[in-house]
């Protein structure tokens, strides 16, 4: 099929006329109307948590006295080792806790409390409850904690050291999770190469920063039910959470969600929050606890990976090997260690044709905040990797890098490989073929610049005479989609007032969640989008989904929402056959109204039909073969990107300005252009900061730049002008040809970005951020021993 | 969060004055507050009372004095770039000051707040030292007028002393010779190195020279050896003779090493930032009054 046939055959409205209209969420998030958890007005006999954190990377908890935060009025009861209420203090509060991908066993080691042990600055140490925010703050700063400090761990390489210092003490070394993925033969591999590279490269710990804080919630214990507001991206895994954390039904616990301020993977249940429902069970009325900034640095972090890779190839550029370790630095708890570690080995080898292929990770605790899951995760530092890797193959070889990388890409219809191994085990390579063309995304990216993707830069000699050099830089991106989905359900109603109202659990985290579902349902039923009304996630609507994130929600719940609409139309036809004759199958659906002859009614007017109280509704679902092949579990699709950049080097003061920037990303096929475009962008921003600008920084016993003034973060002056491209053949799994696209940007920053400084000075700067003094260092530009 | 606090707001100068005198070191005045807002919801102070300045007339005006234009210590970052630029022979205070953190900080803070915080990385301190600027600090006793350079004694710290405030800025513009420019190095919020330079750049040569630098040292300075070392020299000399400065320069200002960068960083920055300045301030030498 042509790509126009291919587009021709999307059974998409042809009058889109809210494409290019603002969200349905939008005027509520700018006017200050939506109402985030801290907005949500006091409920009665409302109390407030506030966590008392370690100082210190790592430190034994000596004494924890709490006896003066007690005796202050108003202080209600806290949370520490001794204050347990009969609560396993270690059982563990992470959403990570159910077994990923395989990884050994669970592994159960962040507790609601750090109990013996500090292991990094923000441990929780205790929570103390009080009548107002102000005085569980006051009481806070009265818990007496004495500590012996212990020295800390910040690195994969301090931590597989001799002699390291442990991070867990009951285990024999620091390693948390060993992870590999291999097929053909590498060995081989290189014995068929004409030459081989080596090099490494080294993506940071940064923090992802949502405008809104991380974790905050409210806790509701009333004798035995439980009701959440959190802002989580995974209300049915925080139903469970609560539910084995307090020995619930899971019926017993209810979670809803609000609007949520940004996530990027940080928005989870943290210890804070388990601990304030302790004391809501104690107490029997609501508390609440709403994270600062410095709680929301210390929730969670994205892990730092180094990526060594070996790469054969044949003289024309043809990869015939890659060898890749990836050495992860997982931080205090296993938390992500399992899903992040994996993540990052079945995304090593990019997007590429590889006939023998091997990945080694191996992730270690260190003393830093917990890593975990970051938007693309595992995949931004391993893309940095891998394309910065075939960057270079394509220099030494005197290629042009898009050359080089359209030749080695998978071709659509092409598969990964047929089998392989995954720790060892043999499995058929159970993944869908290719279902992008790495030409056409290369040719956009490049034409986005003004590049025809050859021309080098200036390489290292100035343009004008002066200080300042520039070059240009390709990176692609191939994200798979989510994998264990489960299966998604969504609920959708109507009434006599026509208001269609959608039922589900995927949180909004600024994504778009609201918009998408109810374009794909106003498309799919043929009525108004201002008809439409999306809920907030509320699990007691029993519509189970896996969670927005991992890129599953556009395909996962829009097709389960288009399947509800097309069911309520099925529903429709059967009520008003009933009501006004004939059968069900004489009754035709056409823009929003069931049709016989010359009757016609509308979804409401079929409801007053009946009289009396009527809501028509329908549940729709979905989820693709699950796959017993634990490299990917079954996937329904890739989401690729490309993008590329044209930079400017300041040579003398290593200052990297990026003059222009083009992304392109394969929608399938877009369901909200504006929403998707956005998407695009802001994967770019967030990638600027980790590629930029953004390091969480260890020294001496703390995290010393945890702090909006001191941690760096992309501002709108820092955003270069950028044009958006999108690839639309209606080829996607999702509704209407829809692909996952939230993940595809953001990982082509650093290598895009990379390869351009290349261009213009001639070499690599190897670690993210590419801050102007690491530039200045890989210039030679200054001496660093020479520091005070 | 914000723990509680007392607010004063004291409608006169002495009113001000007695407030903080009496009440001591665990009152803090604002005016602004960009800042101090920022570290008491982080928890870093936790004043018992603040003194709001705001409602002082006196702190409030921009007023004309001979040769000098005094700037009310609240008077907002907005409203000090607007009167600079209409005063003239101003430029450099108006680079700095717009280069100060987004419009909304702008709109709220004040020179006098930004003044009184002493961060070394800032931009007012480099940029009115080029003037020879001077402050009024107002206590109990009355009014001392001091230069700025006596201000800030080291990072964070003031020679403010106790019941005192800052009540205005005094400032006068270069003359219409003069030519000036301003750099700033950034990566995080606040900047990385600050560079200010003036100069009267006649017939081929310098004149006349200043040069001020911040944010690599523990307090902004005037560079007067390489001040001294410029004047007379042509253009094309500046970039030999800031070289052969290099190691003045970093003993002057004694960078050290944090999240801002390295003291070898800082130290290899300053005088390609230095030379890039001059040679900006010489290439705006006669372009246009406003330089």
């Amino acid at each position: 099929m042509s790509t126009a046939e291919r587009r021709r055959a999307v059974p998409f409205q042809e009058v889109r006329q809210w494409e290019e209209g603002s969200r349905i969420d939008s005027a509520d998030k700018v006017t200050g109307r939506a109402e985030y958890i801290a907005d949500i007005p006091p409920i009665i006999g409302e109390a407030y948590a506030a966590a008392v954190r370690s100082p210190h990377s790592h430190a034994r908890i000596v004494r924890v006295d709490c006896s003066r935060a007690l005796a202050l009025e108003g202080v209600l009861a806290v949370v520490d080792r001794d204050h347990a209420d009969g609560i396993d203090l270690t059982i563990t509060t992470s959403e990570y806790a159910e077994e990923h991908h395989g990884a050994k066993a669970t592994v159960r080691d962040q507790g609601i409390i750090a109990i013996d042990k500090a292991r990094f600055d923000g441990d929780l140490v205790a929570v103390v409850v009080g009548v107002d925010q102000e005085t569980a703050c006051r009481g806070a700063e009265l818990v007496q904690v004495d500590y012996e400090l212990l020295p800390p761990v910040y690195s994969f390489e301090e931590a597989t050291a001799d002699g390291a210092v442990l991070v867990h003490e009951d285990l024999e070394n620091n390693t948390a999770f060993e992870d590999s993925l291999e097929w053909g033969d590498v060995d081989r591999g290189f014995e068929d190469a004409e030459q081989i590279f080596e090099a490494e490269w080294f993506g940071g710990n940064v923090y992802h920063h949502p405008i809104e804080p991380s974790s905050s919630g409210i806790v509701d214990f009333r004798g035995k039910k439980l009701d959440v507001w959190a802002g989580t991206h995974k209300p049915l895994g925080a139903r469970k959470l609560f539910a084995e954390v307090f020995d619930l039904d899971e019926d017993d616990v209810r979670v809803k969600v609000p609007p949520i301020g940004g996530g990027f993977g940080a928005k989870q249940i943290t210890p804070p929050l388990v601990a304030a429902a302790i004391v809501s069970r104690k107490l029997g009325r609501p508390v609440r606890y709403i994270a600062t900034e410095a709680d929301s640095f210390r929730s969670t972090s994205r892990h730092a990976i180094t990526y060594h890779a070996r790469v054969g190839v044949k003289n024309d550029g043809t990869i015939t090997a890659l060898d890749v370790r990836l050495d992860i630095d997982t931080g205090a708890y296993f938390t992500g260690a399992g899903l992040v570690t994996h993540n990052a080995c079945i995304s090593a080898w990019g997007c590429y044709r590889i006939p023998h292929f091997r990945v080694y990770a191996k992730a270690v605790y260190t003393n830093k905040v917990p890593a975990a899951s970051f938007r693309a995760t595992g995949k931004n530092q391993t893309t940095f990797g891998v394309e910065s890797m075939l960057d270079l193959v394509a220099h030494e070889l005197g290629m042009a890098p898009s050359e080089l990388k359209a030749h080695n890409a998978l071709q659509r219809g092409e598969y990964v490989t047929d089998v392989w191994k995954v720790r060892g085990e043999e499995f058929v390579a159970d993944t869908p073929p290719m279902d992008t063309d790495y030409t056409e995304l290369i040719g956009a990216a490049v034409q986005g610049i003004g590049w025809d993707g050859k021309e080098p830069g200036d390489g290292g000699v100035s343009s004008d005479g002066g200080s300042r050099v520039r070059g240009r830089g390709l990176g692609l991106s191939l994200r798979h989609s989510a994998q264990q989905g489960g299966r998604a359900y969504a609920l959708v109603t109507v009434g006599q007032d026509e208001v269609l109202s959608v039922h589900h659990n995927g949180p909004d985290l600024g994504t778009g969640v609201y918009n998408m579902l109810a374009v794909v349902c106003a498309q799919t039923l043929g009525v108004d989008l201002k008809t439409v009304r999306v809920l907030d996630p509320d699990t007691q609507n029993q519509m189970p989904f896996g969670g927005t994130s991992a890129q599953r929600t556009t395909v996962q719940l829009g097709n389960a929402a288009k399947m509800a609409c097309e069911r309520l139309i099925e529903e429709a036809c059967a009520a008003v056959s009933i009501a006004a004759g004939g059968a069900p199958e004489e009754w035709t659906h056409r823009a929003g109204r069931v049709e016989r002859g010359d009757e016609s009614y509308s979804l409401g007017e079929v409801c007053k039909l009946f009289r009396g109280d009527v809501r028509l509704r329908a549940i729709g679902s979905y989820s693709y073969a699950p796959s017993v092949d634990k490299a990917f579990h079954g996937l329904d699709g890739w989401a690729p990107g490309a993008a590329a950049a044209e930079v400017e080097v300041d040579l003398e003061t290593g200052e990297v300005k990026i003059l222009q920037y083009s992304v392109v990303g394969d929608a399938g096929r877009t369901i909200h252009a504006m929403s998707s475009r956005r998407q695009l962008e802001g994967g770019v921003i967030l990638g600027l900061g980790g590629t930029m600008l953004e390091e969480l920084v260890y020294e001496g016993d703390r995290l010393t730049n945890a702090h909006p003034l001191l941690y760096p973060m992309p501002r709108m002056q820092d955003v270069p002008p950028f044009t958006v491209h999108m690839v639309e053949n209606g080829d996607g799994p999702g509704p209407f040809g829809a692909k996952g696209l939230a993940q595809t940007s953001l990982p082509c920053v650093a290598p895009a970005v990379g390869a351009a400084i290349r261009d213009a000075i001639g070499t690599y700067v190897r670690a993210t951020p590419f801050t102007p003094e690491r530039v200045l260092q890989t210039l030679g530009r200054f001496n660093t021993e020479d520091q005070s | 969060m914000t723990s509680a606090f007392t607010l004063v707001e004291p409608l006169t100068l002495s009113e001000a004055a007695n407030a903080l005198m009496t009440l001591g070191p665990r009152a803090r005045s604002y005016s602004g507050g960009a800042r101090l807002l920022l570290e008491m919801r982080q928890g870093q102070v936790k004043p018992s009372t603040l003194v709001n300045l705001k409602r002082i007339p006196e702190l409030q005006t921009i007023t004309s004095e001979g040769d000098w234009l005094r700037i009310g210590a609240c008077v907002t970052l907005k409203d000090t770039i607007a009167a600079c630029q209409q005063r003239g022979g101003l430029s450099v205070v108006v680079d700095a000051m717009s280069a100060i953190g987004n419009v909304r900080v702008r709109n709220t803070g004040t020179v006098g707040g930004s003044l009184a915080v002493a961060d070394p990385h800032g931009d007012p301190a480099t940029a009115l030292l080029l003037y020879d600027a001077e402050v009024t600090l107002h206590g109990v006793e009355g009014d001392r007028r001091i230069p700025l350079r006596e201000l800030h004694v080291g990072p964070f710290k003031t020679s403010v002393g106790e019941g005192e405030f800052i009540s205005a800025i005094h400032v006068r513009p270069l003359g219409s010779d003069w030519s000036a420019a301003y750099q700033r190095v950034q990566r995080l919020i606040a900047p990385t190195l600050t560079a200010a330079v003036g100069v009267v750049f006649s017939e081929g040569t310098i004149q006349e020279a200043r040069v001020s630098i911040g944010s690599v040292s523990p307090t902004a300075l005037r560079l007067g050896v390489l001040e001294d070392a410029l004047r007379g020299l042509a253009a094309s000399d500046v970039d030999a003779l800031v070289e052969s400065h290099r190691d003045t320069v970093a003993g002057l200002t004694t960078p050290v090493t944090d999240l801002w960068g390295t003291a070898a960083y800082k130290t290899y920055i300053s005088p390609v930032v230095l030379r890039r300045t001059i040679h900006q301030a010489i290439a705006f030498a006669g372009m246009d009054n406003e330089r």
